[in-house]
């Protein structure tokens, strides 16, 4: 059986905070510009980047501009050496909980309003070759003198993030998407009711929906952001499992082929693209593009379990089966690829190999139907029908509907009363 | 081999490389194909007369690794190269001429330190004459001043320190060495000569990132003051500016006091007819390239760039920056023209916030006619980099046209 699980195949969206926090983390030194709405955007992104700070180890020290910047360098300066020293020393909780310092700075706007707009340059050039990163907060009231009256600082060789409340509740929706998708709806309306262009905004807003099983409402906010932007493999790639979520596989074709387009190497779009493919009877296809997947990620798990199902499916149970004892090879514990190697051993008449492998599986995920199956398949296989037909009960009693199941025990009780 | 993230995140590190770094011209310049450039290099190498040249260009547009690059190609000539940062020698926003005068004496004495010039004691005696008359009432501590005279430099750094302390000392010294000019310009070249004689070797000095300091109006004021200085200096001299000041009427007299205006062209990788120049598009991605790790940005995604840049090495650069943090977030380990357009999207914001409603009329006129008249508001926009200045590289003719990032943010509305 093929499925979308959502936490596999949707592709999220990264926040600006997401993004500068990465920053932080990969970038050598250098410094970027965050402008914001409001003192209330500005406490809660500063908070926010103090937290995703902590969480990927790096110490974020705030410093609020006073006027002279000869006192800023000198802060700066002593902070570093400050942070080196204990660095150094490895004192236990410097060294679990920090690997880098970061600088986030406001106040800075004071330059522009006393007409020394050009010290700007002076600084931006002491932040390019600090060794750690700084940060410069400044209220976005500013966005006009600052191009006009500092344009190097603005754009040259700094990176710039435009904070506002539009994106604070995009940062709290995306915060409550796992546990609460309800309350990150919310967020996600609040954020677009601001900007209605984003289609970001819409993206998150149907990752929204669709966590909360929202099919239909869905559809409209991955339209809305696939017509803001059809470029994005990432929003087509989304609608179209929405699209497979509501078994429209058709029309999912149509947009994976349209991201495809766009984007020939992207693992997750020829992922989904083979399963929807798959649905359809598609093998042929559906095995070309979880080759390709492989091809870029050799060792994506999900796209060798898809590719062995292929060949499972198309009676290739000789080439199924050297895919899987790679799988396995590398991940030894993967239930799903035990149950599959199961079921191909059965095709394959190895009834013992075939038993001590759905046995782990069935070890390894006790409730899982798909090895619960196969196991009464074998038994059946194996002439030991009282057995299959436990077996098949105890499918049954997960998904009283299963309609393979209620087939092959309906054939096993026919046959025990002849 | 590397793991494809953590080919993108060295990806990203080295776009960000500024062209300072030590490394940056063996293993990361690329020549430019430009005549100019070429032009500029001889024009330098033939003449035994001292030379001096405005080297303009958009900011942005590679002016720095251009000048590092010649510097490396004079230094292996008879030819002692002097580069002078406004910003990492005199730390000042608000900058006179005669304080990059004084910087230009100052590495003018490093150079005699560092290839070891023997100074007469004569002229020694009167350089220090003349740094106590610099000082005047300013309290200068005392510096040893060793035979050779590189006491000088130490005084010298004193003097810089005081430039950078606080505005009334800035003045008098402004105005002591305003005084004193002539004997200054007499005694440098003396020094200039000294080093010329003893190393056979002929003194150019760059001065760089001037434009970064001040606004339009302060840089015409040092050039002006500059230029009566620097014809009684006996060596080459070449200074940047930006295009929106080469343009302007008031410089007009300042050019013809220069023996030469360069322009770092822009790569033009549109045709004024609007079709795309694969010649200097292809230049672009070569400078990309030596900085990609791996297949981590591709070729199609490389070249879509170079176009949304406008030809601005340094927006090219900073949109595949943009691109790969993207990347990178989303989990992915290449880039993609989805991802390149969000970057393109964000950089079109940083446009659309220096433009103001009524030159939006301009706008449209300029996209369309590729031409444009230098008032003031197209100055402006020259200076902001919504407007860039192309030449063609046949023709040797000059277009205009707006930036790609300002077509995004205003063409639906106009």
């Amino acid at each position: 059986m093929t499925t979308f699980p959502l936490n596999k195949y949707l592709v999220g969206t990264s926040s600006m905070m997401s993004e500068l926090i990465l920053l932080l983390k990969i970038a050598k030194h250098g410094f970027a510009i965050c402008t914001y709405s409001d003192q209330k955007v500005f406490n809660f992104q500063t908070s926010k980047l103090k937290e995703y700070g902590l969480e990927n180890k790096v110490l974020v020290k705030e410093k609020k501009y006073e006027g002279k910047e000869e006192d800023l360098i000198e802060y700066l300066e002593a902070e570093k050496n400050n942070f080196s020293e204990k660095i150094k020393e490895k004192f236990q909780k410097w060294a679990t909980n920090y690997e880098r310092l970061a600088f986030s700075i406001s106040g800075l706007e004071e330059k522009l309003e006393s007409n020394d707009v050009g010290r700007l340059n002076v600084l931006r050039d002491y932040f390019l070759s600090f060794e750690y990163f700084v940060i410069i907060w400044i209220p976005d009231t500013y966005l006009k003198d600052i191009p006009a009256k500092a344009p190097d600082f603005w754009r040259i060789r700094s990176k710039v993030f435009q904070f506002d409340r539009s994106e604070r509740h995009n940062e709290l929706g995306l915060g409550l998407l796992a546990d609460s998708p309800h309350d990150a709806q919310q967020c996600f309306e609040r954020a677009i009711y601001r900007n209605k262009e984003n289609p970001i905004l819409c993206n998150n807003k149907g990752l929204s929906l669709l966590k909360q099983e929202k099919y239909d409402e869905a559809l409209d906010s991955f339209e809305r952001a696939v017509k803001l932007n059809p470029k994005s493999v990432r929003f087509l790639n989304n609608y179209a499992v929405n699209r497979c979520l509501l078994k429209q596989h058709n029309k999912s074709i149509p947009l994976f082929r349209s991201g495809v387009k766009i984007d020939s190497n992207d693992p997750a779009l020829l992922l989904n693209y083979g399963l929807a493919l798959m649905k359809l009877g598609r093998f042929r296809t559906a095995i070309s593009n979880f080759n390709k997947v492989l091809s870029i990620e050799p060792k994506n798990r999900f796209a060798m379990l898809n590719l062995s199902k292929a060949y499972f499916q198309t009676g290739k149970f000789h080439r199924a089966m050297d895919v899987l004892e790679k799988l396995l090879g590398e991940n030894p514990d993967y239930a799903d690829a035990m149950t599959l190697s199961g079921a191909t051993h059965t095709k394959l008449g190895n009834f013992s190999h075939a038993e001590t492998l759905l046995n782990r599986a069935v070890a390894l995920a006790p409730s899982d139907i798909e090895a619960i199956y196969n196991k009464a398949i074998l038994h059946h296989k194996m002439k030991k029908p009282d057995l299959a037909l436990n077996e098949f009960d105890k499918v049954l009693s997960q998904d009283p509907t299963h309609a393979d199941a209620l087939r092959e025990k309906k054939k096993i009780t026919r046959k025990i009363k002849k | 081999m590397s793991h494809p993230v953590e080919n993108l995140k060295t990806t990203y590190n080295l776009l960000a490389l500024d062209s300072k770094t030590a490394d940056f011209l063996g293993k990361f310049y690329v020549r430019r194909e430009a005549t100019e450039m070429r032009e500029l290099l001889t024009s330098i190498q033939i003449k035994h007369q001292p030379t001096r040249i405005l080297f303009a260009g958009h900011r942005g547009s590679g002016k720095t690794s251009e000048l590092r690059y010649l510097k490396s190609m004079l230094e292996q000539e008879p030819t002692l190269v002097i580069f002078v940062s406004t910003i990492e020698d005199l730390n000042l926003a608000n900058v006179h001429y005669t304080e990059i005068l004084l910087a230009v004496v100052d590495n003018v004495i490093d150079l005699l330190y560092d290839i070891g010039v023997t100074l007469d004691g004569t002229l020694i005696k009167r350089a220090e004459k003349l740094l106590a008359q610099l000082a005047g009432d300013l309290v200068v501590e005392s510096t040893s001043s060793s035979s050779h005279g590189y006491g000088l430099s130490a005084f010298f750094k004193v003097i810089g320190a005081n430039i950078r302390r606080d505005f009334d000392t800035r003045e008098v010294l402004r105005n002591n060495v305003t005084t004193i000019i002539s004997d200054i310009l007499e005694v440098t070249n003396e020094l200039i000569s000294s080093a010329q004689e003893q190393t056979n070797k002929q003194i150019l000095i760059i001065v760089d990132d001037l434009e970064k300091v001040t606004s339009r109006k302060q840089i015409t004021e040092i050039f002006e003051g500059f230029s009566l200085v620097i014809n009684k200096l006996d060596c080459h001299f070449v200074l940047t500016l930006p295009t929106s000041v080469i343009h302007s009427t008031e410089t007009r007299q300042i050019r013809i006091d220069y023996c030469k205006t360069v322009m770092l062209p822009l790569f033009a990788i549109k045709k004024p007819d609007g079709t795309d120049n694969e010649t200097e598009i292809q230049e672009m991605e070569i400078i990309a390239n030596k900085r990609i790790i791996g297949n981590s940005i591709p070729p199609d995604v490389l070249r879509q760039a170079a176009l949304y840049s406008g030809g601005l090495i340094q927006d090219f650069l900073r949109l595949l920056e943009g691109a790969c943090l993207k990347a990178i977030t989303n989990g992915k380990y290449k880039l993609s023209h989805d991802l390149l357009d969000e970057s393109f999207a964000e950089l079109s914001n940083e446009y659309k916030v220096s433009i103001e409603a009524r030159q939006i009329p301009l706008l449209k006129k300029i996209h369309e006619t590729k031409s444009a008249d230098m008032d003031d508001d197209v100055k402006q926009l020259l200076f902001s980099l919504a407007l860039l200045e192309y030449i063609d590289r046949d023709s040797r003719g000059v277009w205009y046209d707006l930036h790609p990032a300002v077509v995004k943010a205003f063409e639906p509305i106009w």
